[in-house]
């Protein structure tokens, strides 16, 4: 009788798992004539969507109507209904934020299922780094062999993130479909699950930690930070203009015995990168085979599985904040999560990122404060449409369309709603031409 | 000469043919890319071809006009089975997919097509139609969607019937209507390919016996061709 419950409870769970809905068989009209509001709609429905219709596809004349009747934002919202907006473009435009090397050839993960689920339900973009939540496959739907071990398979591995892309290609399950969210959360020192302290959306998340948070000395959080959500390297924001006082003790101050080196260069980057990487003060990411993303007040201080690589009088603070501390001994010394953003209060560049929202003096704590510090800048919005058309229009943009981004930009602020952002940058002429 | 070889040599005659009009249609002398800027390909103001593409490598970019580009890896086989109406891809099918999958471009940037692509392309174009040939084997005649006028158990497609498959194609693959060069281009290669087929002594077919006549082979060459062309894949 057990057996047969459980035959039947799989048969059920396995009849309502949602899998790509089959593609529409289109009856070609062989002699119709194709309008330019047709083809229009057609180029706009692969750019979001990332597949071609046949040219006499229901979708395909519903929009040639929209457009027709002068309703090109309601036209845009139909290739959005399309699984593969989610599992196919939000993906790709997710995956290249989520590696270090910036490459689309890199496996799901929660930094890149939380970026799809935050798109599928219409949340505030700015939610991806402040939120306390990821994005993972509903326990109650999950496909065939996808673990979802939330130790195991969540935080000391990707393994539910893998398996998901696996039953994605293989039955092609609609991973859009499945997300939930759920509590952003990592190990204490008696090896239980408990909630990240200080989550900062996918900040935080296990993928971009062990990207940027694996060995170094933390100011790679902060650099790709930089990089990633505000679409500027360091080289563009380095300013040997603003104080020096928060450069740690591994950098040195007379590179091969000649000071100026460190006035001109070294300085530019470290004063300001230094200064914020406390906001990382308090997480580790060791490589390890079943490494997790480590947080210092979670865990006993100790080299060992379930504790935190830190110093003695700074247990809570992240050994690598004092790695090589004898090179300039009376260089800065983290001792909390507090980072204060020099870019915003001193030299040339303070008004290059568009800061909105800062705390006082440009002083804040921690990972979370650190997100929101760059959510609210105007060089998030902007970045955003820069990543969007990036991927809907399939070229970096340019100089010459800086106006193009700054209206996208406020248009975007209205509700920081990426998905309304994808189909503004695809209906623009600037994206699909006149 | 035996009939063996030289069902071989025109094989081989066919294939470079089919890769060349692979490659034309969409680039040069289909409407593929006509209306979306070639100057946009190599800022040399002309129409460029696709050796010009693969040669420069340099895109030039055109402010208010579309930029050409591919379907990229994980684009390919979604868009095939969207395109085709394939309703649930065979093994054949995945198996071809996830085999060519690292010729197929990461970003689907225009100058990033090459030979190994192609061929890519072709393999999983090839099993999708296969699968879309299959499903429409069995429906009667006048309710198919692609080859409505294409008799199954013939050895031959007659001219009438090769233009209405191609149009449907076209509609159905590349969102547009064929232009009279590309049509001409693949009714020549068809003629090539119901000559072999005519050869009894060639025994080429593709998923058994039920290939091997003219029609058969015939319809299955020009979906392939289709469907992997440039004017397919260009998004």
């Amino acid at each position: 009788m057990k057996l047969c419950l459980k035959i039947l409870a799989v048969s059920l769970s396995m009849t309502l798992l949602p899998s790509i809905p089959a593609f529409s068989q289109v009856m070609p009209e062989p002699d119709a004539p194709i309008s330019a509001s047709r083809q229009r709609a057609a180029l706009i429905y692969q750019r979001i969507a990332g597949v071609k219709l046949p040219i006499d596809a229901q979708e395909l004349k519903d929009m040639e109507a929209l457009i027709n009747a002068g309703q090109l934002e309601a036209a845009t919202e139909i290739p959005t209904q399309n699984p593969n907006f989610i599992n196919v473009t939000v993906k790709h435009f997710a995956t290249r934020i989520s590696t270090r090397d910036e490459t689309v050839l890199a496996p799901l993960s929660d930094f890149v299922a939380t970026i799809m689920g935050t798109v599928r339900d219409d949340k505030n973009a700015k939610t991806l780094l402040t939120s306390d939540t990821i994005y993972k496959a509903d326990s109650t739907r999950l496909p065939a062999n996808v673990s979802d071990d939330l130790i195991d398979d969540l935080i000391r591995s990707n393994n539910h993130y893998a398996d998901l892309e696996r039953s994605a290609r293989e039955d092609r399950t609609d991973v859009g479909s499945l997300l939930v969210e759920q509590r952003q959360q990592t190990l204490n020192g008696a090896g239980a699950a408990v909630p990240v302290p200080d989550a900062a959306g996918v900040m935080t998340s296990r993928a971009y930690t062990q990207a940027h948070a694996i060995a170094g000395t933390n100011r790679r959080m902060v650099h790709h930070g930089f990089r990633n959500f505000l679409c500027t390297d360091v080289t563009e924001w380095a300013d040997t203009g603003l104080p020096s006082v928060y450069i740690g003790r591994d950098v040195d101050r007379a590179p091969g015995g000649v000071p100026a080196t460190f006035n001109t260069t070294c300085k530019g980057c470290h004063s300001p990168m230094d200064a914020m990487r406390g906001a990382f003060a308090h997480i580790d990411f060791e490589d390890d085979n079943d490494a997790f993303l480590k947080h210092g007040t979670l865990l006993p201080r100790g080299n060992g599985d379930l504790q935190f690589r830190a110093n003695s009088d700074t247990p809570e603070i992240a050994q690598k904040f004092t790695n090589n501390a004898d090179v300039e001994p009376s260089g800065y010394v983290t001792m909390d999560a507090s980072w204060v953003n020099n870019l915003a209060v001193f030299g040339s560049k303070s008004s290059f990122f568009g800061w909105r929202n800062l705390p006082a003096n440009g002083r804040g704590v921690g990972i979370k404060r650190f997100g929101q510090m760059m959510a609210d800048s105007q060089a998030f919005s902007s970045c955003m449409v820069k990543r969007v058309y990036r991927s809907v229009c399939k070229r970096e943009v340019t100089g010459i369309e800086n106006n193009f981004v700054s209206v996208a930009s406020t248009e975007f602020e209205r509700d920081y709603n990426l998905r309304r952002l994808f189909q503004y940058v695809a209906r623009s002429p600037a994206c699909i031409g006149q | 000469m035996s009939n063996k070889i030289k069902g071989n040599i025109k094989l081989g005659a066919v294939a470079i043919s089919m890769t060349c009009i692979m490659v034309a249609l969409g680039f040069g002398c289909g409407i593929g890319f006509d209306g979306l800027n070639k100057d946009a390909l190599n800022g040399s103001g002309s129409s460029a071809s696709v050796g010009e593409v693969l040669d420069n490598g340099n895109l030039t970019i055109v402010s208010g006009q579309k930029t050409v580009s591919t379907l990229y890896y994980e684009q390919v086989l979604t868009n095939m089975l969207s395109v085709s109406g394939v309703a649930n891809p065979s093994n054949d099918i995945l198996s071809s997919f996830y085999e060519k999958l690292g010729a197929f471009p990461e970003y689907g940037s225009a100058d990033k097509i090459n030979a190994p692509m192609m061929a890519g392309l072709v393999a999983v174009g090839s099993e999708v139609c296969g699968d879309l040939m299959q499903s429409e084997f069995d429906v009667a005649q006048d309710q198919r969607r692609i080859f409505a006028s294409v008799d199954f158990n013939s050895n031959s497609v007659g001219n009438a019937a090769i233009a209405d498959m191609i149009r449907r194609m076209a509609r159905s693959f590349w969102g547009q209507n064929e232009t009279a060069e590309e049509s001409a281009l693949i009714q020549t290669a068809i003629s090539e390919m119901q000559d072999i087929a005519n050869d009894n002594n060639n025994t080429r077919n593709f998923r058994g016996d039920q290939y091997r006549n003219g029609a058969l082979r015939a319809a299955l060459a020009t979906c392939s061709v289709m469907i992997s062309s440039t004017a397919a894949i260009e998004i």
